[in-house]
């Protein structure tokens, strides 16, 4: 017998048991429906939650990057000083401190 | 209503013909090309699934038969390249591709040596001699020249005469 009739023969025995055929029957029909309408965001990001969606080390990490950049672009502004207000807190400073006589500082 | 069009409407007796017709061939396919049975079934999961979700996109050029191993094919590739990135190391098959406890020399013999070839021969001879699609079908599924196809099933048959000492 030549090898491809053997191998042939041989994976003529590989077969999907029945109960899987049916499970897979049932994704597709899930799958179908779900496809079907446009299912709202909150369902949709569940379902994402719960998925098994492989994504690529490097592409998460370039995500990552990139909302920490926009995160960092639109809210820098509230850590930024401001000389002029600083300087004028500075020099109000010394007159707003009070000074505590009791109690234990820790420097 | 047509086969296809049940299909598309996702209907359960067609979803259960499409399931009894093509996955267990499909199944043989991805073993015989990825040579590990638990990776061939997540492979033909995915790509019926993938077909299922893609039918409005299928225009009917070639045969549903084609196009399934079209898919199969790509996601078997995937499947490849996701165990090389997990195991870290290139995946060569180990052709276990049967649960069968009892497996003679000659059998070991020949899916080793189906398992030694680049997956690039592997997947026509595949195709060609387990999936009986022709030259010009290997040739568009694969989008590659006819002579191409031609080219790799020479070469691997000539290698798998060299590994098993026989023709053909």
């Amino acid at each position: 017998m030549r090898w491809k009739d053997r191998l042939k023969e041989e994976v003529s025995q590989i077969a999907f048991a029945q109960a899987a055929k049916d499970q897979l029957v049932k994704e597709l029909m899930f799958a179908v429906e779900k496809s079907k309408g446009k299912r709202p965001l909150p369902a949709r990001l569940r379902d994402f939650w719960h998925g098994s969606t492989e994504i690529r080390m490097e592409a998460l990490a370039l995500g990552l990057c990139l909302i920490t950049f926009g995160l960092w672009k639109a809210y820098s502004a509230i850590f930024a000083v401001d000389k002029t207000s600083a300087l004028v807190l500075l020099q109000l400073g010394p007159e707003t401190i009070t000074v505590i006589h009791q109690g234990v500082s820790l420097l | 209503m047509e086969p296809l069009d049940a299909l598309r409407a996702g209907e359960p007796e067609a979803l259960n013909w499409l399931v009894n017709t093509y996955a267990d061939r499909l199944l043989r396919a991805a073993a015989l090309i990825l040579g590990d049975g638990h990776a061939a079934e997540d492979a033909v999961q995915e790509s019926l699934m993938d077909a299922v979700l893609n039918l409005p996109h299928f225009r009917g050029d070639s045969s549903l038969y084609t196009w399934l191993y079209a898919i199969l094919v790509r996601r078997c590739r995937h499947q490849q390249k996701w165990l090389r990135r997990v195991r870290g190391v290139d995946v060569v098959p180990k052709g276990d591709l049967a649960q069968n406890p009892v497996q003679s020399t000659e059998s070991i013999a020949l899916r080793s040596a189906l398992a030694l070839l680049p997956q690039k021969y592997r997947e026509v001879v595949v195709l060609f001699y387990f999936a009986d699609l022709t030259i010009a079908e290997i040739a568009e599924l694969l989008r590659v020249p006819q002579g191409t196809v031609k080219n790799r099933l020479h070469r691997a048959r000539a290698r798998l005469k060299d590994i098993l000492g026989e023709d053909e």
